[in-house]
């Protein structure tokens, strides 16, 4: 009989001393001529020698695993050949865990293995309920209960890192995968809805606006994918509850820590790094976060140092079972100088966002809900372009304060959400003279004041839901009556919903339509006289479901614009030159989703048509107008640390408007002493004319892929990812720009234009850890 | 589930089908504008006009430039022409070159411009809308101190001048040597409202400043400075600088320029 003279470490693994009384020299010799032994383990305390039973006997290599009976013994463990080493684990609740290997040396033999006791320790029992809308399916079906709203979807955080990055993860970018939601230039990451401008989808985070959404010449969200929770896009069919937005909202919810302990996670990528750490305090169920990023871009070659960075907070309490009260800040700052065309010209932009929200919720079981946030959101925007040092600078200041309070009664059939809604403050937009993008003062403020309500009434399969909105803004004394009419049909895996609403908005950011520079977004608010925006829809949609699996959705939609400001500055760039011209666009969509399995994701496919008329009853097409657009996410989630996901896009192209030419100004330079005037014959930039006639550039193709793979090191997860955007090394162009050549030396010179591309290939690699 | 698969490619196969309609349309596009550049030297007699049509493929066109002398009589504005040119002429002493299909006048008045008095430069061609812009001839003045002061690694320059009559604001410098191939093309020059400037200058202006070290200061008129200052070129974006031509681009302003040797401290 032999015995295992034990070693108790837990967890390590020993080369123990398998000893055989009587033969312990020759049965060495024996693994020389190995013959398949039938043997048993008998485990035994090693302080009692009494026999364990209901003890688990592994053998890991060979996966196969006992229990001992009441005698302690195993049996018909692996058969091993004699004298080969077996790795062997044994463990029981209450003892040391054994694990080694042992070397059995005779046939029916039965080896005794003895262990220690050891004391139990047990984490703190936990017991918690994640919240809805942790999952793709589980978040399409709260929105999808929660409202009747046409084109509705939500992106869960996983999702948004899902998609192949261009550097990193960004939520805007990621929406724009989505069906119904337009971009017009990888360069920019704003969204373009139901025929709307980017402005006119009002940014939220955890119900507070955010004026400056961007980073990074507008390339990025603000967003930072390590404290987002979920993301809710509204398009065209908004609650009433958000107000302010004439064809979009995207509500961004912040993420917080888990139960009980800490986690850690960051990253690096060639953008910068970012770090967040969440988790849970001892008193009251609190959970916080904290999240920041840092960029600092300096080529020297482009001369164009720019640097950014974010930083979120948040903390949500439970003082009661009914109650939870939620904070948020996001504060932001981007800043750059950039050198641009040669001639001594700069464009520096600097802004900032500081967005801050207290939220209290009270549920009164399952009839009653009631919430209230108070929130602030201070804006700061410079914009310099041109020559001098600094150059000719526009700044934006808003410091916007609101609150909304509203209370939702559900019954059987019946439910309502009524509430109020009180936001303003001032909107300080000037220009430090001649040659800024804005050169006047066209400061002002806005105070508005606004009655929501959304009501829904059941008669079996359909679901009715009116609403309204009705408010004041008092610094230009306007009356706004948004009605709004819902309804879906549900039958099985079928919904059919339909909607016709109005929207209004005051408040827009400053867009040059013909000449748009990259930097801080510039807000202006209608001056008393000036019309509102105002968008009238009607859309409709059809829902399925498979399952957990698959959901899809196919839908149209009809739009009617009034009031849209339209910028085109001439002589002089002052806000007062702004025209407000109408406009109408349609479109429809299709998206089908596939939740779970070994390959998820979505491909969608959209049709819109975008036309705006101006004051002289003569039809162009805004940039964003793009007739058709395709996209597909597919994603393999991680096998054996391994995970990938492709992108891809093919879009018609946008319009622009055709350049005629474009001259050399002059500039001034101290050293041209030979020039009459003296310092000013140098060739300055070259400005580009544009006529009034429209083209369209070529169709958008592109393939994005990201590949990445986890691993463990000590207590660390670590995910080096790489991302390649436009696999394909297509030459996206978005824009032209004339050059002027002579190539016979002749009087008549000839017009080229070039194509604006949009991005290169560039691979970018980057790290995610997280413990 | 496979049935579900087909209709994401059928979707697919669809929308890249009709995508293949909606390719490249490229439209002619004319104007009928022209760029008109005319920067009034008031230290001289003769003024050089630049025009050129803004479809850059287009024939340099058979043009006339004219000088008018705008006064305010009785709140009306009154013009008084004072010189024409019908044929290409290039100024004696003006060294800028012909580009692109630009065509060179030289106005010639007979007689300094009167300073803070009001000039429109009107320019006509056939088949091309009449561009014209006026501004304020700037007067003459004199830099009275140039000072350049170096404590440690820093250096200040302070500097005043009279004031030049009808002048916007002024470009302070210290005239430089001529920057090697590759050097950064601009130079440092600052912006002044007023007729004093007590300003640091960077050590690179300092560098590469001629010796003995002379002050330049420059007097523009509202517009040139606007224009000067102003729009963005390149190929990411282009932002047109501040213009006062109308029914055209480009711009007419005027300047004058008086420089005194620099002191050290």
């Amino acid at each position: 009989m032999g015995m295992l003279v034990c070693t108790p470490a837990d967890g390590a693994r020993v080369i123990l001393l398998v000893v055989w009384a009587g033969a312990f020299a020759p049965t060495l010799g024996v693994a020389q001529n190995p013959v398949a032994t039938e043997w048993a383990v008998r485990v035994l305390d090693a302080s009692s020698a009494a026999p364990l039973s209901g003890v688990i006997v592994a053998f890991p290599e060979s996966g196969v695993a006992r229990a001992t009976d009441s005698l302690g013994v195993a049996e018909g463990v692996v058969p091993v050949d004699a004298g080969m080493p077996v790795h062997v684990v044994v463990d029981r609740l209450g003892y040391r865990l054994v694990d080694t290997v042992l070397v059995v040396v005779e046939a029916r033999e039965i080896v005794d293995v003895l262990l220690e006791r050891a004391p139990v320790g047990l984490p703190a029992l936990t017991v918690a309920v994640d919240r809805l809308g942790t999952s793709s399916r589980e978040l399409a079906r709260l929105m999808f209960s929660r409202d009747v709203a046409v084109g509705a979807v939500g992106m869960t955080s996983s999702e948004v890192k899902a998609v192949p990055a261009v550097v990193e993860a960004d939520v805007f970018r990621s929406l724009r995968s989505l069906a119904g939601v337009t971009s017009v230039n990888d360069y920019m990451a704003g969204m373009y809805l139901r025929g709307g401008n980017s402005d006119q989808v009002g940014v939220r985070w955890e119900g507070a606006p955010v004026f400056g959404p961007y980073h990074l010449f507008g390339m990025f969200g603000v967003f930072n994918s390590d404290a987002v929770e979920t993301v809710e896009l509204y398009k065209g069919s908004i609650p009433s509850r958000y107000g302010g937005s004439l064809s979009g909202v995207l509500s961004a919810r912040q993420r917080t820590g888990g139960a009980s302990g800490v986690r850690a996670s960051g990253g690096v990528s060639f953008l910068g790094v970012r770090a967040a750490a969440d988790g849970s305090l001892p008193w009251g169920g609190a959970r916080w976060l904290a999240a920041g990023r840092r960029a600092t871009v300096n080529v020297a070659q482009v001369r164009a140092p720019y640097s950014f960075h974010d930083l979120n907070l948040g903390l949500r309490l439970y003082p009661g079972q009914e109650h939870r009260v939620g904070f948020s800040l996001l504060a932001s700052e981007d800043e750059f100088t950039w050198g641009v065309g040669g001639g001594g010209d700069w464009l520096d932009s600097h802004w900032s966002n500081l967005v801050s929200s207290l939220t209290w919720s009270w549920v009164q079981g399952n009839r009653v809900s009631s919430e209230m946030t108070v929130y602030v959101s201070r804006y700061q925007g410079s914009l310099g372009t041109g020559a001098g040092s600094p150059p000719p600078t526009a700044r934006n200041v808003i410091s916007a304060r609101g609150l909304r309070g509203g209370i939702t009664l559900r019954g059987e059939r019946t439910g309502a959400r009524v509430g109020v809604g009180l936001e303003g403050g001032p909107v300080s937009l000037s220009g430090s003279g001649p040659g800024a993008y804005v050169e006047e003062d066209a400061s002002g403020s806005y105070t508005h004041l606004s009655l929501f309500g959304e009501f829904e009434r059941r008669f079996g399969p359909l679901r009715l839901a009116p609403g309204f909105r009705a408010g004041v803004e008092r610094s230009a004394s306007r009356r706004l009556f948004e009605p709004r009419l819902a309804a879906r049909f549900l039958v099985g895996p079928l919904a059919v919903s339909a909607s016709v609403d109005r929207t209004h908005q005051f408040l827009s950011v400053l867009h040059d339509d013909r000449y748009p520079v990259p930097g801080a977004p510039m807000w202006f608010v209608r001056e008393r006289g000036q019309p509102v925006s105002v968008a009238d829809g009607a859309s409709v949609a059809l829902d399925a479901w498979r399952g957990e699996r698959w959901t899809g959705s196919v839908g149209g939609w009809v739009r009617r614009f009034g009031g849209m400001p339209s910028w085109r500055p001439q002589a002089s760039r002052v806000v007062s030159d702004m025209a407000f011209h109408d406009g109408e666009a349609r479109g429809w969509e299709a998206m089908v989703q596939r939740h779970a399995g070994f390959v998820r994701g979505w491909i969608s496919y959209q049709w819109a048509r975008v036309r705006f008329t101006d004051g002289e009853g003569v039809g162009y097409l805004p940039a964003w107008d793009r007739r058709h657009e395709v996209d597909g996410v597919v994603t393999v989630p991680e096998r054996g640390g391994w995970s990938a996901s492709v992108r891809g896009t093919v879009a018609t192209g946008t319009p622009f408007w055709v350049p005629l030419g474009l001259y050399h100004g002059l500039r001034y330079d101290p050293n041209s002493r030979n020039d009459i005037p003296p310092g000013l014959g140098k060739n300055g930039n070259r400005f580009t004319i544009l006529s009034n006639v429209q083209g369209r550039v070529p169709y958008y193709a592109r393939v994005d892929l990201s590949v990445q793979y986890e691993f463990r090191w000590r207590s660390w997860e670590v995910t080096p990812f790489l991302s390649v955007p436009n696999l394909t090394r297509r030459t996206n162009q978005y824009d032209y720009r004339p050059r002027v050549y002579n190539p016979t030396r002749s009087p008549t010179w000839s017009v080229h234009l070039l194509g604006k591309g949009q991005l290169p290939p560039i691979p970018f690699v980057g790290v995610d850890f997280g413990f | 589930m496979r049935r579900l698969s087909v209709y994401p490619c059928s979707l697919v196969a669809a929308a890249t089908a009709s995508l293949m309609a909606c390719d490249l349309f490229f439209p002619e596009a004319s104007d009928d504008r022209l760029i008109l550049m005319v920067p009034l030297n008031a230290d001289r007699v003769e003024h050089r006009v630049q025009l050129w049509p803004v479809s850059a493929a287009a024939e340099p066109p058979l043009a006339a430039a004219r000088m008018y002398r705008r006064d305010l009589r009785a709140g009306e504005v009154s013009l008084t022409l004072v010189a024409t040119a019908s044929s290409q002429g290039v100024c004696p002493g003006y060294q800028w070159g012909g580009f692109e299909n630009r065509v060179s006048f030289c106005l010639d008045p007979g007689a300094p411009l009167d300073p803070g008095a009001s000039y429109m430069i009107e320019a006509s061609a056939e088949g091309y809308r009449t561009a014209r812009g006026h501004t304020l001839a700037v007067g003459d003045f004199e830099v009275e101190t140039a000072v350049l002061t170096r404590t440690g690694g820093s250096a200040r320059l302070d500097a005043s001048w009279t004031g030049s009559v009808a002048a916007h604001r002024y470009f302070v410098s210290l005239r430089r040597k001529r920057p090697a191939i590759g050097q950064n093309p601009k130079g440092w020059y600052a912006d002044v409202d007023g007729t004093s400037v007590t300003t640091m200058v960077p050590d690179s202006a300092i560098d590469d400043a001629v010796v003995p070290v002379v002050l330049d200061v420059a007097a523009l008129s509202k517009e040139l400075h606007a224009y000067l200052t102003s729009g963005t070129g390149g190929s990411f974006f282009s932002v047109p600088p501040v213009q006062n031509i109308e029914n055209g681009f480009g711009f007419v302003g005027s300047m004058r320029v008086r420089s005194l040797l620099v002191s050290s401290k």
